[in-house]
């Protein structure tokens, strides 16, 4: 049963004969979501094709003035999306078959059970047209979320350099290397690219190759033939398939086994896949966005990274600053994920105190943007009030950070919590803790003492 | 035994009586009209339209399951298609599916009007 009820459906009958005509008329108008058109020739329909936009036509395969077949030829010729269920006396297989070669949705015969048969058609073309829709709209959205300048959020002069390196591939299909600290945004920024360039209406296809084990990367990345392996039960398109006519992101880069690497450099140079298990050469068209967290120069002189593969990769670099670096960004960033997280969790916007300000700029980020997002996620949870106070932050790797510089302890604390930090870090592990800070098992345990408050003055 | 089942018929139609009545009433005028222009073509020796407007029939016919009429429009408009069909055979089909028809819309416009 159809389960999209909210809209008219408007289907257009072509029928020349007049009995079965109007059965068909009065048996589709039954239903009130369908507004239904009558038509007795094929010229009258071509006639009003433009004002009535039918949804959906009913075409006898026998017309005085033309053929079905040539009808809906003219059809799918002035609007591919319309269509058409031939309605045929006959139920000759040839003729069906060429009919639905041709673009027809289906084939249904004059039989007792016509009724059952149509409405089972329509409904499933009314579903289909419906989840058609929904995707259109899902894509505009996913359009908009990539804003360019809604996505890459900041003032700092730092990010206002990144977004015009930024706006600079959006209208060619350099390929565009991202590098930057984990967490800087690197797959944002490769998201911003392709939904702002002229392939945003096709595939983006992200593939981390960190995260792929080595042995299956070249079956993910090139596709696989039926049996070319074990386990290879069905035919596979790769990546670089799949991403045909848009953007492949390979994440990571700098990860990539040297064999692969010779395999890419030829895919890249070739413009065309070969399949694991086949022989046969794909060509693509696909924009190839990398990122990586690695200095690639510094890989190929250590032998990791092959350098003819760095010069192939090295269309447009843009680096991506740390979050530390941008000063201000930071409150900006905040206020964006504080907004996305009470949109996605319905919950009240919260703000942000000046003091809350204070301990979030003091803070370095080591995990940038993504640690951000996760301080501010807390926060909003933690917090009780509309405002989110300087107590609701809470830095993960706080022990070691710059923040406790601010905080003014003496050196004795601030030895403390160097050494809770690194008993935390290694499980109370005093030897390799004493060795680490490189000083004695015996300062540790007395700083341990001191830390439980027990002193020659003060025993347990 | 009756050579026609309404049955599908009235169901589709409902409750719309009026309809029913239209759909006899296009039935027994549309089966005339083509049996006149099977006459007419039959006259001018064209035996090709002969098919086309037997197919005509055929769909209403089978709708209302007038059982003993379809195979003679179904052997005129096949035969007619394929070239097979000669002007004598044509005349047989002709004569046969007129009385046939006509047996037909008597029981029809009998039950109909009764």
């Amino acid at each position: 049963m159809s389960t999209t009820k909210d809209y008219n459906f408007t289907i257009s009958v072509v029928e020349d004969n007049e009995w079965y005509n109007k059965l068909l008329v009065h048996t589709l108008s039954l239903n009130p979501d369908f507004v239904v058109k009558s038509y007795f020739n094929a010229a009258d329909f071509l006639k009003e094709i433009d004002t009535t936009v039918p949804d959906m036509v009913t075409l006898d395969v026998r017309l005085p003035d033309m053929s079905g077949v040539d009808l809906l030829a003219k059809i799918k010729e002035h609007n591919p999306a319309i269509q058409v269920i031939i309605i045929s006396e006959q139920d000759e297989i040839q003729t069906a078959v060429d009919l639905l070669k041709s673009g027809a949705y289906d084939y249904i015969v004059k039989q007792k059970d016509i009724k059952t048969s149509l409405h089972h058609s329509i409904n499933k073309i009314r579903d289909n047209k419906h989840l058609v829709e929904k995707i259109a709209v899902l894509e505009k959205e996913v359009i908009k979320k990539y804003d360019l300048h809604k996505t890459i959020t900041g003032n700092s002069v730092a990010l206002q350099n990144v977004l015009k390196l930024v706006e600079k591939t959006l209208e060619n299909n350099i390929t565009v290397v991202i590098t930057g600290e984990t967490g800087t945004g690197k797959e944002v920024v490769a998201k911003a690219i392709h939904y702002n360039s002229l392939r945003q209406n096709k595939n983006f296809i992200a593939v981390n190759v960190a995260a792929i084990p080595s042995e299956l990367l070249e079956s993910e990345l090139f596709g696989h033939e039926k049996g070319s392996f074990t386990g290879a039960n069905n035919r596979r398109i790769g990546k670089f398939e799949e991403a045909n006519g848009g953007t492949l992101f390979l994440d990571e880069i700098g990860e990539l086994d040297l064999s692969l690497q010779a395999k890419i450099l030829r895919v890249l140079q070739e413009k065309e896949v070969v399949r694991v298990g086949s022989n046969t050469p794909i060509k693509f068209d696909t924009r190839i966005i990398v990122a990586t967290h690695r200095n690639l120069k510094e890989e190929v002189k250590k032998g990791n990274f092959r350098e003819d593969l760095f010069y192939r990769l090295m269309g447009f670099p843009i680096e991506l600053p740390p979050l530390r670096s941008r000063g201000q960004d930071v409150i900006v960033l905040a206020k964006h994920f504080i907004g996305l997280f009470s949109e996605e969790n319905k919950v009240p916007l919260k703000v942000l105190s000046e003091e809350a300000k204070t301990k979030l700029l003091s803070y370095h980020y080591p995990g940038n943007i993504r640690e951000l997002k996760s301080i501010i996620d807390f926060a909003m949870v933690i917090g009780n009030g509309q405002q989110i106070e300087k107590e609701d932050i809470s830095f993960i790797s706080e022990d070691l950070t710059p923040d406790n510089i601010y905080q003014e302890l003496t050196m004795r604390q601030y030895e403390l919590k160097i050494l809770t930090s690194f008993l935390k870090k290694y499980d109370n592990d005093v030897k390799t803790v004493a060795d680490k800070l490189e000083i004695g098992q015996a300062t540790v345990y007395r700083m341990i003492k001191e830390l439980q408050g027990i002193t020659p003055d003060n025993p347990a | 035994m009756k050579k026609y089942n309404l049955d599908l018929l009235k169901e589709q139609c409902g409750e719309d009586k009026n309809f029913f009545n239209e759909m006899i009433d296009i039935f027994i005028r549309s089966t005339n009209e083509g049996i006149a222009s099977m006459e007419e073509m039959l006259a001018k020796n064209d035996l090709k339209m002969l098919g086309h407007y037997a197919h005509k029939i055929v769909s209403p016919c089978r709708h209302i399951e007038a059982e003993t009429l379809i195979p003679l429009l179904k052997e005129m408009e096949t035969d007619a298609e394929s070239g097979e069909l000669t002007k004598e055979r044509a005349e047989l089909l002709v004569k046969q599916i007129k009385e046939e028809a006509s047996s037909l819309m008597e029981e029809i416009k009998t039950e109909y009007t009764s």
